[in-house]
């Protein structure tokens, strides 16, 4: 039987249930991808399918082309077991995707790279917006991913711009994911959201729960 | 202008939906409340008014400037209107508003605006509440409430109420606001909820600073209720909570950017 946990990678974050939709606020491109490396080295040590979404402040080019400085994830990379894609390429323009239909797409990825006999489905998915113009359909898309995610075999870290988030808009953020990572100096935290997914828990997710917390 | 959230929520406030509005300015409370009768009004709805005579003036000319033609609404028994000030000494018994009576009386004024049938729904929006409030009775206020929301439960009907409460007077937080929340579905606490979010982001980050490190975890880690109001509302409830000390300067400041949003802040 498969396990249900796997390991986050990000350090002093340690294991995660499948099913997990964390969240992130970055100050700047430095921290995004610094902090995304381990992640996904660890989605490819678990034998998962890794997905990177990449939006500004840095592109999917521009990842491909550090890619190489990690001999790991550049097999991955080649293999196919990485991928990179622009945000755009993926769920195109927020304010015009349609939430359901790009959430089959995640749920035919998750499906298809556990038929390629994968463990799982790892995604980084850097949420870029437009302030002001883009963040009432990026809640719907967040908050109709949230639900979906449950019970698949999907770890995602969502990444926000720190600098184009008020306190409002965090708050927004935190309460459609279950878990928010923090960095401080070298040391990351993870801190739980505590409404986890609304108030219709089932025994599962009171079992993520709990496991988060004990970390 | 573009639809705003509220009123959506006002044209489509469900089958018993419990909606409440805060208000200071006159105009919003005439355009909201005729935004909320004109919606079922177009619906095939029927329309309950309780309003003090000075309110109803404001409201009916909202209504006219829409294209209703009071009148004949009054003639074909699509809207119903109640004088708040009359209506209340039926139903007060020792300074409490008595049940046993308030609630036939609902439900008899509900059972004539359906006149048979005609208008099967009904949106009912009264002030009897906040008169209570504004005169200093507000345990009687939140009784009334409550049996206002028992009869919309039962009667299946829309409410909406108009409170008037200053969003950033402290004094409404330490009892007057969780009652208010606590016997409505949703709160519309502003006009402009754009205006209403950037000053609070601006007055939090001021205050408080980047949320990060202990800030992050005590917001993630929050379990306020807040369905059914807007998150930057739902925000000033997370500083009263958890930072109870910084709220009243956070309100200050908040309401001084919402009113002049050019005001450079410091932090």
């Amino acid at each position: 039987m498969k396990s249900h946990l796997t390991d986050c990678g990000i350090p002093g974050v340690g294991v995660v249930p499948y099913g997990i939709h964390m969240c992130h606020f970055y100050p700047a491109r430095a921290e995004l991808v610094d902090g995304l490396i381990p992640y996904f080295a660890a989605g490819l040590e678990r034998d998962e399918r890794c997905l990177w979404i990449a939006s500004p402040p840095v592109s999917a080019i521009e990842i491909a082309a550090e890619i190489p400085r990690y001999p790991e994830m550049e097999r991955a990379f080649r293999s196919g077991q990485l991928k990179i894609l622009d945000g755009t390429e993926w769920h195109g323009d927020l304010a015009t995707v349609v939430a359901d239909e790009s959430l089959k797409r995640w749920i035919a990825e998750e499906e298809a790279a556990i038929a390629d006999g994968y463990q799982g489905l790892r995604v980084a998915n850097n949420m870029h917006f437009r302030p002001g113009v883009d963040w009432t359909y990026l809640l719907a898309y967040e908050t109709s991913l949230h639900e979906r995610l449950r019970g698949r075999r999907v770890v995602v870290c969502c990444s926000y711009d720190r600098g184009l988030c008020g306190p409002v808009d965090m708050l927004d953020v935190v309460r459609r994911h279950d878990a928010a990572l923090d960095r401080h100096d070298d040391h990351w935290q993870v801190f739980v959201q505590k409404t986890h997914r609304g108030r219709s828990q089932n025994g599962k997710e009171k079992q993520h729960q709990s496991e988060l917390r004990a970390e | 202008m573009s639809t705003t959230e509220w009123q959506r929520l006002l044209a489509d406030p469900g089958p018993d939906g419990h909606i409440v509005q805060l208000y200071q300015d006159p105009n919003f409370y005439g355009e909201a409340i005729s935004h909320f009768a004109a919606e079922g009004l177009v619906r095939g709805e029927s329309i309950i008014l309780v309003a003090t005579h000075p309110n109803w003036l404001n409201i009916s000319q909202h209504l006219q400037s829409k294209g209703f033609d009071i009148p004949e609404l009054f003639d074909r028994g699509q809207l119903t209107l109640l004088d708040a000030e009359e209506t209340l000494p039926k139903f007060m018994n020792a300074g409490m508003p008595d049940g046993k009576i308030f609630k036939p009386l609902a439900r008899d004024t509900i059972r004539r605006a359906r006149q048979d049938g005609r208008y099967p729904a009904v949106r009912w929006w009264g002030e009897m509440v906040n008169v209570l409030y504004v005169d200093g009775k507000p345990q009687a206020s939140n009784r009334l409430e409550e049996f206002f929301d028992e009869v919309a439960h039962e009667e299946t009907i829309a409410i909406f109420c108009s409170f008037l409460m200053d969003k950033y007077d402290p004094a409404i937080y330490d009892e007057a606001f969780g009652n208010v929340c606590r016997t409505h579905s949703h709160l519309i606490p502003t006009r402009d909820y754009a205006s209403h979010r950037e000053a609070i982001n601006r007055a939090i980050t001021d205050v408080l600073g980047p949320i990060q490190g202990p800030l992050l975890r005590s917001l993630t880690s929050w379990s306020g209720e807040i369905s059914g109001m807007p998150s930057s509302q739902a925000m000033l409830l997370w500083v009263k909570e958890t930072m109870p000390r910084r709220f009243g300067e956070v309100l200050e400041r908040a309401k001084r950017y919402e009113q002049s949003p050019d005001t450079v802040g410091s932090a």
